[in-house]
């Protein structure tokens, strides 16, 4: 149990009694007696302070460690609470270390992301990014950036004393690089932000393609009712599971066919519609061994129709449903490759791929456990938003970066949160503004002021520059000012 | 209630050891201004012309308005302080207009907001015409001596009460004044020959002079600047009045004999024909402009200096002080830039009736033997004769911490400094600040509301600002890279941005003032007038941007989106367009009825197409009130040079704006005076400290308090929201 505040040292004395001394000092455990308000004791236990500045929050910090069981757990609380203490409201540690200076922005949401992470990959880069990993790489770009303002500056502001001219040619390289520093971070924005906030997919099709069959296979287990008759499942089924440590909402849904007016079967088919527009990533699940695949074109393109809004392009929609909806990340899944006769798997498969262009398709097969790697490959990429540039990227990376063979990044060094890649596509916006202000023949004041914009805007994520509306952000995140 | 008015006087370094102003025997003004420099001779007009009798008290009345170092007045960012000067009726701009000898744009070929004027001065005019300016302005006393003390006394808490009931001895007047606080405040100096004169308001502007140490070599002797004596007494009086004094130093070049330069070798820097004016009032100059002239050091002047480093009292340890890492002496730049293989010089002349030259670039204050050795060796100057030498000095100067964003001192009422004692270097800086003390001493007395500046407004406002802020650890220079609202503030401007101010203090007469009026109306009809008319791709139009390159129009454009084409400008457009409109200028307003008749000039001008005619015939001679609204196709350069940058800079200016309002919000958030940091849950010691050392006045200036963190500032808000201030 922890207390912070100014008045944590005396709530700790007033409850805990330890054995061989009297004098408590910072930074040790001592253990002891826990007693109640009317002086009952409650538990044997240690407790430790943790004197201000040097603790989490930054204030005088007391814990309390007891036994596990409930009931000594609330006799210790009622008795805390006391003595003077209230209940924390929910993140209120973290704010308090963020208002104390002990975290920046990025480290204080790092905190949040560490407690909400539902996978390992999640885990680790909330991780990195509380240690820092993630402003280091903002830090990075605007060091170039600086770097270049600074000598344009010297030469707006001497122009008679300094070494001459900054050659337009250099800097038109300098910021290049910067540019290229900015969208490096930039692509790692759907991956960062999938790793954080979880996509939803659902499994869609025809009645009997085996869309349960899937979702017992990436669930690793006999969730769904599986038999060979159309039309078993009736309602959505969603269950929570990881692809390669992506936290994803899987949705089992009934398959889509007239129902011939089975009321139940009816509302099922409705709720797969309502679910496929949820879904950021479809899987579209086709039987392989079919000879025609005329009527799940059809479906596929009557989901589209009523569940993509059109002209938008860009994410998959994600779990918090919060953003604004992008386009659907669809992969056409051909199951049932176990039916398929050997000889005739290759042509078929040829056949599928061509049929369902400009779809990626994936074989499967959902009963012998077959090509399912692959498919979480694809998953994972089509979530991340990674499907457009697969192979391009590193070849694009590596032009910016100068590191041909790029290494995987560190999830903590992703792109997570939208205020992030809303400044970043602020800063390179501006780098832009002043490469073409550079190409017209603009003066290098402009330049100037187009540098400092974007400085300023990669300051706002490493929380070194203070503006009312970054003011004013904090303020709606942590529900100050009530 | 009763008053307690305290006289505190204790003079220790006087025999007769006064305690108290001797009532009686004084002389009594509105002001007192020490110091005649740059920032006195501007504190002083300001205030006398404002109807406040002044004493300006002065060490010696024959260097008045002295530009102790180089001659020469402008410069990036400078040039901008003295145009934001002359908008707002300070004297600077129009003494060096009347005694220049040299005019030239730096920065010519960048863009129009780091484009600044320097003038090249004649040292004796300037002075001559600067005391002329205060000998001739009703309510200014001049009167020398040296100041050896502040007198102050001291008033409690409820003083402001009593003083609005008129029970102060001084009556109703002086009352309103200590107003807000009780503590110290302001009442007179004594003289060093036992003079005593009292005074609502003191003026401190006494530059290097403060303790001054100067250095030649290893030899060292007081000295405000070479000539003139230091001030010590002042020194101890504002210490022992709390103050927190630090030491900075500062250096000048040598001064050669013009008759022993061989200019003949070296390359002429010559003014800019005809010469543009500091002054918005200023009518264009006819002057016989003076060249300077470029050379450079060499290796060989690189070896004296580094044989005598062991002579130099820079790199003896000798001298204590910080000096500007933007203005090194020779021997700093020889020793921290060993890779450059020379350094320029520019010579630069002091004037029409002397043959003393300022080598500009050479500041020093190596032996003079050294200092004639090493000019020796440089082109142009093997037989040169030095009829000065170049020295350094080491002066005390005050925290500007300490001071309020009107340049009064926090801890004494009506105590204002300005100028190099608050850290500053350069006649510019010097001068603006001397301005806003004046006029902020002139509203104080005067009850009314004080003048700030902001960062979006003007240059000054960047630096009281920043020293007030931030203060400063070596001689603070302004640069427009310290300003975040750059592209707004432009030598251009300025009038546009302060005159009213200046008019709001009662420095801008109706004159003046009306001229800006006609101006200001000028360039807004202009700018509304060059949306209206159309231009048409016509065969003739085409033929003549054909001949000048600059790319024919297809289709029919707006005059604004016109002069938005790279290359295209106001004078080259109304060049071809109307040139027998151009002979009349700028002698004065346009005659719009001559020219407003578009008809004609679409007539004369086929393509030319009001965009407003075809619809709205009646646009002509019936309707006069429009027409004469119309502006002629050739507005003067000026208001040219305003309207073009509006136009083709106009993304990038509403940017600045926007983000200049964003700044003007968190300047909007005011925090009260009477505001107990400490109380602040949350906050470090670290922080209270700053607070309380700055105690800023907004949301925005405790921003940019240095180590103060955006977590800080939350706390900060937060707090205030919950008491209720926001």
């Amino acid at each position: 149990m922890r207390i912070s505040g100014p008045g944590a040292l005396d709530v700790g004395k007033s409850l805990f009694t330890p054995k061989t001394t009297v004098e408590i000092k910072p930074r040790r455990l001592y253990y002891g007696r826990i007693k109640g308000l009317s002086g009952d004791d409650i538990d044997a236990g240690c407790m430790v302070w943790m004197k201000a500045p040097h603790s989490y929050t930054g204030e005088d910090i007391i814990e309390l460690h007891c036994h596990g069981g409930t009931l000594v757990l609330k006799k210790v609380l009622e008795a805390v609470l006391g003595a003077g203490a209230r209940s924390a409201e929910p993140g209120e540690f973290s704010k308090r270390a963020f208002l104390n200076g002990k975290l920046d922005l990025n480290q204080a949401e790092a905190v949040c992301d560490i407690i909400r992470a539902k996978t390992d990959a999640a885990l680790t880069a909330a991780r990195g990014r509380l240690e820092g990993l993630f402003s280091k790489k903002i830090n990075a770009v605007k060091e170039t950036i600086a770097e270049l303002l600074s000598r344009v500056e010297a030469e707006l502001d001497f122009p008679e004393e300094g070494d001459g001219p900054f050659l337009l040619k250099e800097l038109m390289e300098g910021l290049d690089r910067a540019r290229g520093g900015i969208e490096k971070l930039l692509l790692t924005y759907g991956e960062g932000r999938m790793l954080r906030e979880g996509v939803k997919v659902a499994i869609l099709g025809k009645p009997n393609a085996g869309k349960s069959s899937l979702l017992n296979v990436l669930l690793k287990e006999e969730r769904a009712i599986v038999t060979p008759l159309p039309g078993t499942t009736r309602d959505v089924i969603e269950e929570a599971v990881s692809i390669k440590g992506m936290p994803v909402r899987l949705m089992d849904t009934a398959g889509l066919r007239d129902t011939g007016g089975d009321p139940v079967e009816s509302i099922g088919v409705e709720r797969a519609r309502l679910g496929a527009r949820d879904a950021g990533v479809w899987l579209f699940v086709v039987d392989s061994s079919a000879k025609d695949f005329s009527d799940d074109l059809e479906l596929l393109d009557s989901l589209l129709k009523a569940g993509q809004p059109t002209g938008l392009a860009g994410q998959p929609a994600v779990l918090d449903g919060h953003e604004p909806e992008g386009c659907k990340k669809i992969i056409v899944v051909a199951n049932k490759t176990d039916l398929l006769k050997t000889p005739a798997a290759a042509i078929s498969e040829e056949k599928i791929k061509t049929f369902f262009s400009p779809y990626p398709v994936v074989l499967i097969s959902a009963l012998k456990e077959d090509g399912i790697e692959a498919l979480e490959e694809r998953i994972y990429e089509e979530a991340c938003g990674r499907s457009g540039q697969p192979a391009g990227l590193d070849g694009q990376l590596g032009g910016l970066a100068g590191a041909g063979n790029s290494v995987e990044p560190h999830p903590g060094e992703l792109v997570a949160s939208v205020r992030e890649k809303d400044s970043l596509d602020k800063a390179l916006e501006g780098i832009g503004r002043a490469l073409s202000a550079l190409k017209e023949g603009l003066p290098k004041e402009f330049t100037a002021a187009d540098l400092r914009w974007s400085l300023d805007r990669l300051g706002e994520i490493t929380g070194t520059v203070t503006t009312e509306d970054i003011l004013d952000r904090i303020f709606s995140r942590f529900c100050i000012g009530k | 209630m009763l008053i307690i008015v305290v006289m505190i006087a204790v003079d220790r370094a006087r025999k007769d050891n006064i305690k108290c102003v001797p009532r009686g025997t004084m002389e009594r003004y509105d002001v007192i201004v020490i110091g005649a420099g740059h920032a006195g001779c501007e504190a002083a007009l300001a205030t006398a012309r404002t109807g406040l009798s002044t004493l300006v008290l002065t060490m010696n009345l024959d260097t008045i308005g002295q530009m102790s170092c180089n001659p020469a007045i402008g410069g990036i960012a400078k040039g901008h302080l003295v145009k934001e000067i002359d908008a707002l009726g300070g004297e600077m701009a129009k003494a060096i207009d009347s005694t220049a000898v040299q005019f030239r744009t730096l920065n010519a070929s960048k863009g129009p907001a780091v484009r600044s004027t320097r003038a090249q001065a004649d040292r004796t005019l300037y002075r001559l015409r600067m005391r002329q300016a205060l000998e001739s302005t009703k309510n200014l006393h001049l009167r020398q001596g040296v100041v050896e003390k502040i007198l102050v006394k001291e008033t409690i808490k409820d003083g402001w009460m009593a003083v609005k009931a008129g029970w102060m001895e001084g009556g109703a007047k002086t009352a309103g004044r200590q107003a807000s606080e009780a503590g110290w405040l302001a009442d007179g100096v004594i003289l060093n020959t036992g003079e005593v004169f009292s005074a609502s308001a003191i003026i401190i502007t006494t530059g290097t002079f403060l303790n001054g140490l100067m250095h030649i070599g290893t030899t060292s002797f007081p000295g405000g600047r070479a000539g003139d004596m230091p001030s010590r007494g002042l020194s101890d009086s504002l210490k022992e009045l709390g103050f927190r004094l630090g030491r900075l130093k500062t250096g000048t070049c040598p001064r050669l004999d013009a008759r022993t330069i061989d200019f003949s070798r070296l390359e002429a820097q010559y003014g800019d024909e005809p010469p543009k004016p500091f002054s918005f009032s200023t009518p264009p100059l006819k002057i016989r402009q003076l060249p300077c002239h470029i050379t450079y050091t060499n290796s060989a002047t690189h070896a004296v200096i580094a044989d005598n480093l062991g002579r130099s009292p820079l790199f003896s340890g000798k001298i204590q002080g910080i000096g500007p890492r933007y203005c090194p002496s020779i021997e700093d730049k020889v020793v921290k830039f060993p890779q450059r293989t020379r350094h320029q010089v520019f010579l630069e002349p002091e004037g029409y009736n002397t043959f003393e030259v300022y080598p500009n670039g050479l500041s020093t204050s190596l032996p003079v033997d050294v200092q004639v050795k090493f000019l020796r060796t440089i082109e142009g100057l093997e037989d040169v004769e030095v009829l000065r030498p170049g020295y350094a000095v080491e002066y005390d100067f005050v925290d500007p911490m300490g001071l309020r964003a009107t340049l009064e001192t926090k801890s004494v009422n009506g105590l204002f400094f300005a100028g190099q004692i608050n850290g500053t270097s350069g006649y510019e800086e010097a001068a603006s600040q001397g301005l806003m003390a004046g006029i902020n001493a002139s509203l104080k007395l005067r009850e009314k509301p004080l003048l700030i500046l902001d960062r979006s407004k003007a240059y000054i406002g960047v630096m009281i600002d920043d020293l007030v802020t931030k203060g400063t650890k070596e001689p603070y220079r302004l640069f427009t890279s310290r300003a975040e609202y750059r592209l707004l503030l432009r030598e251009d401007n300025a009038e546009m941005r302060l005159r009213e101010e200046g008019k709001r203090v009662g420095l801008v007469n109706d004159s003046v003032y009306g001229d800006f009026l006609n101006k200001k109306e000028l360039l807004e009809n202009t700018l509304k007038w060059l949306h209206t008319i159309r231009l048409n791709p016509t065969e003739r139009l085409n033929i003549l941007l054909r001949d000048a390159g600059k790319g024919e129009i297809r289709k029919s454009v707006t005059m604004r989106e016109f002069l938005r084409r790279p290359g295209v400008d106001f004078s080259w457009f109304s060049g071809f367009l109307n040139p027998s409109k151009m002979a009349g200028w700028p002698s004065g307003p346009p005659n719009w009825a001559e020219t407003a008749d578009l008809s004609a000039v679409d007539i004369e001008f086929p393509f030319i197409q009001p965009s407003s005619m075809a619809n709205q015939p009646s646009l002509t001679a019936n309707q006069p009130a429009l027409t004469a609204n119309q502006p002629s196709l050739t507005v003067p350069e000026d208001i040219a040079l305003m309207v073009e940058t509006e136009i083709k800079y106009e993304g990038y200016i509403k940017r600045q704006i926007e983000e200049a309002n964003r700044f003007r919000r968190s300047e909007g958030l005011r925090i009260p005076g009477e505001i107990s940091y400490g109380d602040i849950p949350g906050l470090s010691k670290e922080v209270i400290e700053k607070f309380n050392s700055v105690r800023p006045g907004s949301i925005g200036q405790a921003g940019r308090i240095p180590g103060v963190t955006p977590a800080a500032i939350s706390m900060l808000m937060i707090y205030l929201k919950k008491t209720g201030f926001f």
